[in-house]
């Protein structure tokens, strides 16, 4: 519901006096900006904050929360499912002004940063040391370290090394009613309930995160990148498979499906070869010798489950020509049509031809293309449903896709979502995986961080109020799967 | 026997006949110095289901028990009525080698597991003392910790999945089968580390990893602590740095490689490596080369089977019957803190440092085991060297300031009595409390052993 305008006014007045004149964003042209995310939700905020210091955090989200208007936080907006979006009557507060690296620690090999930090700027500037940042979601150019926390952030490299919640030592959070907590700590085990990780991943419900103290990893000594050309999707998963059931976990292991190479090479050339039926690219990582090692085992993986080319790249510029076309396929969707719809879904590994089959099925049943660019090694899929908005009907095809699909997912033992989160757009799925008991404990975990239920109400657990497919969101560049 | 607990009882037992031990077993199952009058075993997630149901309905206070390995781990109960001994609950409900995923109820042994994991060349990154007996159930809720620590990490970080029953006996999981998933939240972590007060785990699954191909130690002395800490942390700046290193004192170093060292002011550093075995072999080269060049002695390489054997007894030691442990302290820290622990420990005038100074001629009693590059160690008393409540905070005290903690993981009762085995309150404790109040309302499971009294 909206806030009445005395009430805003004076809401809005007093958020001024916290924040100053400059730091207050009202006027309905400029929170339009605010209005979406990467995902398909829209809401336009009442008000948006952008604060400066966990002190104003403080003071904003006590506020709020004395009256009651209910708060959403923002880093970059590029999140996936509806995390950002303001809820009806909310404020948005976001955190492009608190974006500095507050300190890098060489010897205990951490970086303590403020929420608004780009991941791959804390990247570049830990790689100057000798270290890096090691969860890297596609978005990494644009995304924030807060969002990263909130949404439990994944990438290509958590297939070795985990996602954001395995490399967060510590954090400031400033909980609903504006106390600040302090959770986890710089050493690496610490008594008590772990907060740290419940924290992490809860959609900005649990609170908000204003410094965040990160373990940077040492970089590897060699890395050497594979592409895989296969005739036809379904011998790209026998090797993923292949590779995985002979015991080795690479550093990243994702698959490009031939809908998805044909629209990265209209855009660019990846040097992917177009007739090909799916591409695999795999990262090893480590030791010179465990690399040697790994990589004969890895190649003879990939040739004997068909592999029509295998390319092979070292140095640092021609891998990352092999990943250029990885990490830009969800911009290139546009040449293929003006709308998408992303599922998130997650299955076994070895259930990968299944549901790959199944996707096949599905978009000739309802005439969707439908484009596989995904984190293979993980079993996290990403089936992008590409549309015309104008052509009659087709949302309601596109949905009914997608239910079955994540209904899929979740009876061969998968999940609805592997890195994107459960946000607005996948609340209503949440009983195809948990029972209500099971939403209960989650629900029970939430009111000890947040009672009044303040921070992102209406996301994650099914109420019958999710929105329907918006229409109007379209593919381009500048967005990431 | 209070008139409920009679009746407890009887319904147990009409339901559920055997699952309830004789009385005569209820003295193996002391937790401090708190003896339960009821044992239960149940045979089934059913059953852990309805024993909790009625617990918590007659008001009887349970403690869950895997393999007993760390039921030392903790405050002494407020009050304790019923164990819930959850070791026979103990299979493998599937495992699929080509996911690297296994699911298993909570009281297989961490051994069983391995072994059922072994013959399709698989391998869970979980260290605990005593593997044999230790509970998966248990290792997660104790938050166990092994020699690999720094490269496997916590238990948490291979959970993907858990059921659990709550104290009033509904069964809620989390997580899920598979390695990547953040749909709802991650309870996971949340029932990791949290000694059974929020509700009873029975099945857990967990990300697996490939069954390393060899193990390797590189042993060498140093003539004090200062030299081992400096060739310590030369080798885990290099590229091939070790998975696990770990500074050993004389008391630490004689009950672990059963002899005396010449002199008792020697240090040994233990270095492991695990992996492939080409890697091994360059990584056990390089690190030899350069310990060659530094003060030190009686260096030795180790593989294979006497490789694994060094790590075991290290993941062992102060537990087994034979070196038991009368006081063991875990101390956390940040890694870069260790020059200023190891001297602090070694200064210090009290019972808990390395020199005892108020025997100033006495050997080093108590073990120091150190581990540089995760930022952890153990202090081993193994006899009543007159270490009192006020040395232990002292302790504390110092490690609080640096941003460290110090957990009293095995202790006498008097000594519990007077220090909280886990310290002073976090800044999240009231979030704590109100979990525990959500989750366990009535205070059924674990009363008063977790942080704070929880």
């Amino acid at each position: 519901m909206k806030l009445e305008d005395s009430r805003k006014k004076r809401f809005i007045e007093r958020l001024r006096s916290i924040l100053g004149e400059e730091n207050v964003i009202s006027h309905p042209d400029d929170l339009l900006v605010y209005e979406y995310d990467g995902s398909v939700d829209q809401s336009i905020p009442e008000v948006v904050a952008l604060p400066t210091s966990t002190d104003q955090v403080s003071q904003i989200l006590a506020l709020a929360h004395q009256e009651r208007v209910p708060v959403a936080g923002r880093g970059s907006g590029t999140g996936l499912s509806g995390g950002a979006i303001a809820p009806p009557g909310g404020m948005q507060v976001v955190f492009t002004k608190m974006n500095h690296i507050l300190n890098i620690d060489t010897e205990n090999h951490t970086a303590t940063v403020e929420p608004g930090v780009i991941n791959l700027d804390l990247d570049n500037q830990a790689r100057k040391l000798g270290m890096r940042y090691a969860p890297d979601p596609s978005s990494q150019k644009a995304c924030s370290l807060g969002g990263n926390i909130a949404e439990n952030a994944g990438g290509p490299h958590c297939l070795a090394y985990g996602t954001t919640t395995n490399h967060v030592l510590a954090m400031e959070v400033v909980l609903e009613n504006g106390s600040i907590v302090q959770i986890g700590g710089p050493s690496r085990f610490v008594p008590g309930y772990d907060l740290r990780g419940a924290f992490i991943g809860s959609e900005g419900t649990f609170g908000i995160a204003t410094e965040i103290t990160v373990r940077l990893l040492p970089l590897p000594e060699l890395v050497k990148t594979f592409l895989g050309v296969f005739p036809d999707i379904e011998s790209a998963c026998s090797a993923v498979s292949a590779i995985i059931g002979h015991g080795i976990v690479p550093a990243a292991l994702e698959m490009i499906d031939s809908t998805t190479i044909k629209a990265v090479q209209s855009v660019m050339d990846a040097g992917y070869p177009e007739d090909a039926g799916a591409v695999l690219l795999v990262e090893l990582e480590g030791l010179v010798e465990e690399v040697e090692e790994i990589d004969t085992e890895v190649q003879a993986s990939l040739w004997e489950t068909g592999a029509v080319d295998v390319k092979i790249a070292e140095a640092a510029e021609d891998r990352e020509k092999l990943w250029l076309g990885r990490k830009t396929a969800f911009g290139s969707f546009g040449a293929i049509a003006p709308n998408y719809y992303l599922v998130d879904g997650v299955v076994p590994r070895t259930k990968l031809v299944e549901v790959l089959r199944l996707v096949g099925r599905l978009s000739e049943r309802y005439g969707i293309t439908i484009a596989n660019v995904f984190h293979a090694g993980d079993g996290n899929l990403h089936p992008c449903m590409l549309f015309d908005e104008r052509e009659p009907g087709i949302s309601d095809k596109v949905m009914q896709a997608a239910s079955e699909l994540m209904e899929y997912c979740a009876s061969v033992g998968g999940t609805l979502s592997g890195e994107h989160g459960i946000g607005l757009e996948k609340k209503e799925f949440m009983p195809l995986i948990f029972s209500a008991e099971d939403m209960k404990a989650m629900k029970q975990t939430r009111d000890a961080f947040a009672p009044n239920n303040n921070l992102n109400p209406g996301k994650i657990f099914p109420d019958g109020s999710s929105q329907s497919l918006n229409p109007h969101r379209d593919t381009s560049p500048g967005l990431y799967i | 026997m209070p008139e409920s607990n009679r009746s407890l009882l009887s319904t147990i037992n009409q339901t559920s006949p055997g699952v309830i031990l004789p009385p005569e077993s209820c003295f193996q199952y002391k937790i401090d110095d708190l003896q339960p009058s009821l044992v239960v075993k149940p045979n089934t997630t059913q059953e852990v289901s309805n024993l909790l149901k009625w617990s918590s309905a007659e008001s009887q206070k349970v403690s869950p028990w895997g393999g007993g390995t760390q039921i030392d781990l903790g405050n002494p109960p407020d009050q304790l009525d019923m164990v819930m001994d959850l070791s026979k609950l103990s299979d493998v409900i599937s495992f699929q080698p080509a996911d690297l995923t296994v699911s298993v109820q909570a009281g297989i042994t961490l051994d069983n597991l391995q072994h059922n994991l072994e013959s399709a060349g698989k391998f869970l990154p979980l260290e605990a003392p005593l593997s044999n007996d230790a509970t998966i159930g248990g290792i997660l809720s104790a938050s166990s910790l092994g020699p690999l620590r720094r490269t496997y990490g916590l238990p948490r970080d291979w959970l993907i999945g858990l059921k659990v029953i709550s104290s009033e006996g509904i069964e809620t999981k989390s997580g899920g089968q598979v390695v990547k998933n953040v749909t709802g939240y991650d309870l996971n972590k949340l029932y990791s580390g949290s000694l059974g007060t929020l509700g009873v785990i029975v099945e857990a699954v967990f990300k697996l990893a490939p069954k390393p191909a060899n193990h390797s130690v590189v042993l060498a002395s140093f003539p004090s602590q200062v030299e081992a800490l400096k060739a310590g942390q030369h080798l885990l700046q290099q590229i091939y740095s070790p998975q696990g290193l770990h500074l050993v004192n004389s008391s630490a170093g004689a009950h672990l490689f059963n002899k005396q060292f010449r002199d008792p002011k020697e240090y040994k550093l233990v270095t492991i490596f695990t992996g492939r075995s080409k890697a091994i072999t360059r990584c056990v080269q390089e690190t030899t080369n350069l310990l060659k060049t530094l003060e030190t002695s009686d260096l030795s390489e180790h593989s294979g089977a006497v490789a694994v054997g060094i790590i075991r007894d290290l993941n062992n030691l102060g537990y087994t019957e034979i070196d038991r442990s009368f006081l063991r302290v875990n101390i956390n820290f940040p890694p870069s803190f260790c020059a200023q622990i190891m001297d602090w420990l070694k200064r210090d005038s009290t019972y808990v440092g390395e020199t005892n100074q108020r025997n100033p001629n006495s050997e080093p009693t108590i073990g120091h085991v150190i581990d540089i590059g995760f930022g952890s160690g153990s202090l081993i008393f193994w006899d009543d060297s007159g270490v009192q409540a006020n040395d232990l905070l002292r302790l504390r005290t110092f490690l609080n300031s640096i941003g460290g903690s110090a957990i009293i993981e095995q202790c006498p009762i008097y000594l519990k009595k007077e220090v909280d085995i886990w310290g002073h309150d976090p800044s999240g404790i009231g979030i704590m409390r109100d979990l525990k109040n959500n989750f366990d309302p009535y205070r059924t499971l674990n009363p008063g052993r977790f942080i704070s009294g929880i």
